[in-house]
């Protein structure tokens, strides 16, 4: 197993040993079903780990990497999208329109920006 | 990042003035953005908490209203936990990993950018609530329904709090996405995992943390907004939903957060106490382990917060929660035994990194007191747990923040800090801070509730408590010595070339501060120490 892998899989050895004593001794469906995720998103983790390094991967799944940029607005506005859109649940959906402008905005900025 | 497209970047000048920070996608600006926005927010927490020792100095109402006190804990811990601790160390590792793994920059810059505001925008939005009318969220940072819920805290504080902490939230995710991706996928060529500075070990433990934890936050932060403006049930016992649900989804990330708080101040001791111990650290595969220990325990103790309900296993919880003690021993043990016959000196970094041994060493012993059901039972929701926290989280944290940061301005600025107003600051921090936080330790146990604005005179509480309200001011003093320090030496301060301390990992091979992605050249890498190793000649 890839070194970098050895912690998620450490997580999920231990969480499916601490799930099943948990239930054992306190019976409490909560708790057990809280461990019983955290073992489930790491093993995730590990398997998405395994099939990412697995030689004649799909090259969809590929980690690409970003285009040199060393300034971008998109950021930022995309975090103001990001607030307005989180406000307008308390305040009310008209705030969800400028947060979907600006997020769109973003969105379109960020795929389509190349270099600074 | 291609070394080519690297060095075509690196020939362009950097950009400057205000428009450059808001749109800059280097690690290192977005990192001194993080580390600027955290100490605002330890100042803003740290002025509630001066407000709220100087009420509680005598007896008797004297300065705030019970609700405005409400608002002020409340803030002040969320401040402290969501808003100056967890991202001071982020601060640190944006601006540390890429330099220590030998890269130009992180997997994903502009990502990296879009955390720094979606935190930032997250921060402003949970204090906005102080320019309501009904004020901010009044429900201490751990939010328990149903006190949170509409029923008894209406108004919109509280759903700002929320929607504050779901934005930071997601920062944080984003951010462990990246931190993971680029040490995983950038490191320098001979830079193996097991060569890796303990560091950016601390920063991977601390991005798989928040991975599995921060969802259940965001999850439970979501229900309960649902519940206060849907009309969802999930907390409100009196409509069918549960309120011990709340405590485990809370701590079921809060436990961990503990962890992704106090792990980075770990790898950042685990730093600098070899560099002023002339040694490398002792046992670097043992910490290793130990950290991945933690990283796997901490999701195994949280109902330790719980005991009380009487609806978790004591006997689970307890055990998992002594047991999460080992590594943490180890880590001690290995930072001493690392120290233990080498040429010390004590500069301000290695001042605080000594300081911050002994304030987590009372925290941690307390808080083994406190795994013990009988014993939590005792003091639950009184002084000694805010004794203990504080000895844990601003002892820990605190310290060792303050030692990184006299231990790396120089790598940020290029001037060295003033030694002798470090000391100032180190001896005020050190006898404020247990000024403040030790005689809690009394109040709790003399039965003083945690959250109150006001206690009986005939309590017997009043000179303990005066005592805590000096250290307070004590530590205000110090920070305000430590400004003036910084105000100075960035001015005035001597030049710090590239390697003031003799340090060992990469970030010490380039220069001080670094050019825009980073390095011209690297020395080889074949241990964890590479620019010792090339310091020495035996690369």
């Amino acid at each position: 197993m890839p070194e970098e892998l050895r912690g998620p899989a450490g997580v999920a050895l231990y969480v499916a040993v601490a799930t099943v004593v948990y239930w054992l001794v306190s019976d409490e469906i909560a708790g057990t079903l809280l461990l019983v995720f955290l073992f489930v998103a790491a093993v995730a983790l590990v398997l998405l780990g395994l099939a990412l390094r697995r030689p004649g991967v799909d090259p969809a799944l590929e980690i690409e990497e970003e285009p040199v940029v060393t300034v971008s607005p998109w950021p930022l506005l995309g975090a103001a999208a990001a607030m307005l859109v989180g406000l307008g649940l308390l305040y009310g959906p008209w705030l969800w329109i400028p947060g979907a402008a600006l997020g769109a905005g973003s969105a379109y900025g960020w795929i389509t920006q190349t270099d600074a | 990042m291609p070394a080519s497209e690297a060095a075509a970047v690196a020939a362009h000048p950097e950009p400057r003035g205000l428009v450059a920070w808001l749109t800059t996608t280097d690690h290192k600006r977005i990192g001194l953005l993080y580390l600027w926005s955290a100490l605002i927010f330890f100042v803003a927490g740290g002025v509630m908490s001066l407000l709220m020792r100087a009420e509680l100095a005598q007896p008797g109402l004297q300065l705030l209203e019970r609700e405005t006190y409400n608002q002020l804990f409340t803030m002040h811990g969320t401040a402290m936990i969501f808003f100056f601790a967890t991202p001071v160390a982020v601060g640190l590792a944006n601006y540390l990993v890429p330099l220590q793994i030998g890269a130009p920059d992180v997997a994903y810059p502009r990502l990296n950018a879009l955390t720094f505001w979606l935190f930032l925008a997250g921060a402003l939005t949970a204090f906005s609530g102080f320019l309501t009318a009904s004020g901010a969220a009044a429900v201490g940072w751990t939010g328990y329904a149903p006190l949170s819920e509409s029923t008894y805290s209406p108004g919109a504080g509280v759903d700002l709090w929320i929607i504050g902490l779901l934005l930071s939230g997601m920062a944080s995710i984003l951010g462990a996405v990246n931190f993971l991706a680029t040490i995983f996928g950038m490191r320098a060529p001979g830079m193996t995992m097991f060569r890796v500075p303990i560091f950016t070990w601390n920063i991977v433990a601390i991005s798989v943390l928040i991975l599995f934890s921060f969802p259940v936050l965001t999850a439970a932060l979501a229900a309960l907004f649902v519940d206060r403006n849907f009309g969802g049930h999930f907390f409100d016992p009196s409509q069918g939903g549960n309120p011990v649900l709340w405590q485990h989804l809370f701590w079921f990330f809060g436990h961990p957060e503990v962890y992704i708080v106090i792990l980075p101040f770990f790898g950042v001791v685990s730093e600098i106490v070899p560099v002023f111990s002339r040694k490398p650290l002792f046992g670097y595969k043992g910490f290793v382990f130990a950290t991945l220990l933690i990283t796997a325990y901490s999701f195994s103790v949280w109902a330790h917060h719980m005991f009380t309900t009487g609806a978790v296993s004591s006997l689970f919880f307890a055990t998992t929660s002594f047991l999460i003690a080992i590594p943490t021993g180890v880590k001690f043990f290995n930072w001493i035994a690392t120290m233990w016959r080498g040429k010390l000196t004590f500069e301000a970094p290695m001042l605080f990194c000594a300081g911050f041994l002994f304030m987590f060493l009372i925290g941690g012993i307390s808080g083994v007191f406190l795994a013990s059901p009988p014993i939590d039972y005792a003091v639950h929701d009184t002084y000694y747990v805010v004794a203990h926290m504080h000895y844990v989280l601003f002892g820990g944290t605190t310290f060792a923040a303050f030692a990184a940061l006299y231990f790396w301005i120089p790598k940020f600025s290029g001037r060295l800090m003033g030694e002798g107003l470090a000391r100032v600051h180190f001896v005020l921090m050190l006898v404020g801070m247990n000024l403040a936080f030790f005689p809690m330790h009394q109040l709790g146990l003399d039965g003083m509730q945690r959250r109150v604005p006001d206690y009986p005179e005939s309590s017997g509480y009043g000179d303990l408590n005066m005592l805590s309200t000096v250290g307070a001011f004590l530590i205000a003093v110090s920070v305000v010595v430590f400004a003036v320090n910084f105000a100075v030496s960035m001015r005035r301060g001597r030049s710090a070339g590239g390697d003031p301390w003799g340090g060992y990992s990469l970030e010490w091979a380039t220069t001080s501060p670094p050019p825009h992605h980073n390095f011209e050249s690297l020395p080889p890498v074949r241990s964890e120490r590479p620019v010792y190793d090339a310091r020495t000649g035996d690369a």
